[in-house]
């Protein structure tokens, strides 16, 4: 399977009156945006577009996802053909709380190299909805407008030189004497604001359903993702997390060279104990089916999924397959408590992606995006504290993406 | 050129290593020697060279840190230290000796929360005290005799230094207990150190994991109910259930506290009076039906047909969501003495 | 928590969805309920996938959009005493442990 990745890089982003990208820099009519989206969901009520810049006094609240803009310029099969990414720039879906616990991102101060948004540009999508909709439909309502922006955005750099292609490439044979790796990719599955979306023969599938399954890596990149869930806000995998997996770029990076790299077994999290253990040994046979010497695990969330982690690793050890699996901690904010809540012997290699429960004081922003009557709200969503000047004391939980446990971020968490 | 100033310490010795006597000597009051004396004295005070001077030695007999003193003698030591004004406290080392052990480690705890100054301690690795004291002080790892008293002393020393300098210290590189986590930028991101672990893994070479499982403790179960309709149960849930508006503010992920409500004289759970605060699952269910997660009304019935003997008029509710273990510890502790207190037999939990 | 309570004398039953865990951390009467959101519930919206699944196994063919629609209305119909008769046999199991002796950790499941 072959899938192209052209990265134009933006430079700067700003608005104006004809939406497209010259030198670089891409402007964006946000009326033209703001009544698409718009025209294309009656549930919107109003959308209000800012555009954030690394470095800047600003602070994003209540955000629901992140999200890469692409277009997919050739190949009719997701996971084929020729992609063009617009990096170095995010869309970013806030405004009105759905339910607890939706994170923020701080462009600049210590908060900042808690989230990778901070580095880059962000078109923040200020959403609010019609009344009388129901929770789960406020969420998709949402969820689809970050979409269609992603699609929106991307179909203007579908014309534009990339400033580099990169080649996906698992078809070629592959030395049988090197290791093979897989990723097995757990994703949250456990309802509204708590939920996963895969491609599956035409349309978008709750992950509910037909998992776990073994996907080609270029599917992941494909878009073959996308998010459905933002709390807590830490550990969760945006949009832009699945489209930009690490995991699944270090193992390309490797593959032919020193691993094959021959397979993604994606993999839910149920609520129920039943379906749990059906999951996890659905996914310890698949990868049994791929052969795999060694595999990383992903987790998403804590808590419950630890069980489902917690028995794949255990099902995998067993089969004779080496295990690393990278989950993040809930030790308390003085580190002193037990960080997991569910354990096994055989996890004997895990990376931390940090502890949620530290906790960080940031300063007052000059400018705040988002309901901003919402931030006590937000306090009954984590510990948190809202000064009187602006500042806010808060858990490491609080910020999109501190402790995503793709392993995106270099935070980790270590005896002192 | 101005001289370099030393830094203070206060030593902490039991009766026998100060040399007042062995187990007769156990009950013997606090005592205040003006500089270091026998291991301070011998290795302490030359291996921390020109860095530090001990300025005093506190002695108190093993029997202060019973159940009895503990509290008392933690006061008077403190009062002592404080006078002493010192940069940092050595105490030990105590190798496996339980009392003395829990004697430092209460010292270090009421140093580090009252003079926000390092402790450091030596203990064996089986020493009672480690697990209750080890997240307040630098517990350098020793032998359980007093044989390898020089090494393990010039080990504290040096460790001493070190933090009085301000340089990193980590247990591995300067054998001492783990105390706590914290986090720290790693260089390299996640994903990629989680490949080179797997990389190492796969070729059988040595590779550290980040996060060592831990082991929990068990509790003997109790012993059952023999008649139901004589039982008095309570209900405690980790799912949230609140009355409407959360009055409490339980916090919907990592809650710092518990909520105790009144359900006396309520039969039914109704979605107006009531609610779940828990971030952690889809709330629907539980709001539009909180027997859902607090089954009130089955109980009730059974009540009143006098299948149970009755239902604690108090439930405890908190959120179980990213709720730290050490939390859980200690809302279950008080939760059990309040039951207790009210001649509760038997609990109900229930989770989600 | 339910250790903890436990350890002061109060005998504990715990119901819950993810029994691993609490086995882990020690719980030693355990019962096993119907799911994260609603651990004594039965609501038919998590439901209805897997009843339509197995309808489907049964009669050996897939269900129609309208037939798919009048069995959930059927289970919504029939939600309110489904899920009170649910519940009683939680309680019920949960009041059998109670009153069971143990040695040791056990899981109570039907």
């Amino acid at each position: 399977m072959l899938l192209e990745m052209g990265n134009i890089y933006i430079k700067d982003v700003k608005f104006g009156s004809k939406t497209g990208i010259v030198d670089g820099k891409f402007t964006i009519n946000k009326k033209e945006l703001s009544d698409y989206l718009k025209q294309q969901d009656a549930r919107l009520r109003t959308v209000k577009a800012h555009l954030v810049k690394p470095g800047e006094s600003t602070r994003i609240i209540c955000v629901k996802d992140a999200l890469e803009a692409r277009v997919k310029v050739s190949g009719d099969k997701r996971g084929e053909g020729r992609m063009h990414a617009v990096k170095n720039m995010a869309v970013i879906t806030c405004g009105q709380i759905v339910a607890y616990q939706e994170g923020i991102v701080d462009m600049s101060g210590p908060g900042a190299a808690y989230s990778p948004f901070s580095e880059i540009h962000n078109v923040a999508l200020e959403i609010d909805v019609v009344s009388g909709l129901s929770q789960h439909e406020h969420e998709e309502a949402v969820r689809y407008a970050g979409l269609r922006t992603s699609g929106y955005l991307g179909q203007f750099v579908r014309d534009i030189k990339p400033d580099e292609i990169i080649a996906y490439n698992t078809g070629k044979s592959v030395s049988s004497n090197l290791p093979r790796i897989v990723y097995v990719y757990m994703v949250l599955t456990q309802g509204l604001m708590h939920d996963t979306y895969h491609w599956m023969g035409e349309s978008w599938c709750n992950a509910t359903e037909e998992m776990p399954r073994i996907v080609q890596p270029q599917f992941v990149l494909d878009n073959g993702i996308h998010s459905g869930n933002c709390v807590s806000a830490c550990d969760k995998n945006t949009t832009w997390h699945h489209q930009n997996n690490p995991v699944i770029y270090k193992f390309m990076s490797e593959h032919g060279k020193t691993k094959n790299f021959v397979g993604v077994v994606l993999t839910n999290e149920p609520t129920k104990l039943a379906a749990k253990e059906a999951s996890a040994a659905g996914a310890v046979k698949l990868a049994r089916k791929l052969k795999a010497d060694g595999v990383i695990i992903t987790e998403e969330g804590f808590g419950n999924p630890e069980a489902d982690l917690m028995m794949i690793v255990r099902g995998l050890e067993q089969a004779g397959i080496k295990t690393v699996l990278i989950t993040d901690e809930y030790a308390g904010s003085d580190g002193a408590s037990q960080s997991l809540a569910d354990t096994t012997p055989e996890a004997d290699a895990v990376v931390s992606a940090g502890n949620a429960n530290e906790i960080i004081e940031l300063p007052p922003m000059k400018k705040i995006i988002g309901p901003i009557k919402n931030l006590t709200k937000l306090a009954g969503a984590y510990p948190q504290s809202l000064k009187k000047d602006g500042s806010l004391v808060i858990e490491l939980q609080g910020i999109v993406g501190a402790t995503n446990q793709l392993g995106e971020r270099t935070l980790s968490c270590r005896e002192v | 050129m101005a001289k370099k100033k030393k830094f203070r310490i206060v030593h902490y010795l039991n009766n026998f290593f100060s040399g007042f006597g062995g187990e007769e000597a156990a009950n013997m009051e606090l005592k205040v020697i003006e500089g270091p004396i026998k291991v301070g004295k011998m290795v302490f005070q030359p291996a921390l060279g020109e860095t530090a001077e001990i300025v005093a030695t506190i002695v108190r007999g093993d029997n202060g840190w019973t159940t009895k003193f503990i509290e008392k003698t933690t006061e008077q030591v403190i009062s002592l230290i404080k006078k002493y004004n010192p940069d940092l406290v050595i105490a030990g080392p105590a190798f496996n000796a339980g009392r003395y052990g829990i004697g430092c480690g209460a010292i270090g705890k009421a140093v580090k929360e009252e003079l926000g100054i390092p402790v450091v301690a030596g203990m064996y690795y089986e020493n009672p005290a480690i697990d209750l004291y080890k997240q307040y002080s630098y517990i350098v790892r020793t032998s359980d005799n007093a044989l390898t008293t020089k090494d393990d002393a010039e080990e504290m020393a040096a460790l001493a230094v070190k933090l009085l300098s301000g340089q990193e210290v980590l247990p591995d590189q300067d054998n001492y207990i783990p105390r706590f986590r914290r986090n720290y930028f790693a260089g390299k991101t996640g994903a990629e150190r989680a490949y080179e672990i797997l990389d190492n893994k796969l070729a059988g070479k040595p590779r550290k994991t980040e996060y060592p499982m831990p082991e929990f403790d068990r509790v003997a179960p109790s012993e059952p109910i023999h008649d139901l309709s004589k039982v008095t149960v309570a209900l405690v849930t980790s799912g949230g259930i609140v009355p409407k508006g959360n009055p409490d503010r339980i916090e919907s992920s990592s809650a710092q506290k518990f909520g105790q409500y009144s359900i006396g004289g309520i039969d039914r759970l109704t979605a107006e009076a009531f609610q779940t605060a828990h971030g952690g699952y889809d709330p629907t269910y539980a709001n539009a039906d909180p027997h859902r997660v607090l089954p009130l009304d089955i109980l009730r019935d059974m009540e009143k047909s006098g299948i149970i003997g009755k239902i604690h008029d108090l439930y405890y509710s908190t959120v179980g969501n990213g709720t730290s273990v050490g939390n859980s510890k200690r809302f279950g502790e008080e939760i059990g003495k309040l039951l207790v207190a009210a001649g509760v037999q038997a609990v109900i939990m229930t989770s989600t | 928590m339910a250790k903890e309570i436990e350890r002061q004398g109060i005998l504990v039953v715990h119901c819950c969805s993810i029994v691993p865990i609490s086995m882990t951390v020690g719980g030693n009467r355990i019962i096993p309920t119907t799911g994260i959101p609603h651990p004594f519930g039965d609501p038919t919206e998590t439901k209805i996938k897997d009843v339509i699944k197995e309808k489907e196994t049964e009669l050996n063919k897939k269900l129609s959009e309208s037939e798919k629609t009048e069995l959930e209305k059927k289970l919504k119909a029939e939600e309110p005493e489904r899920e009170l008769r649910v519940r009683r046999e939680y309680v019920e199991a949960t009041l059998k442990a109670m009153q069971t002796h143990i040695d040791q950790q056990t899981v109570f499941s039907e």
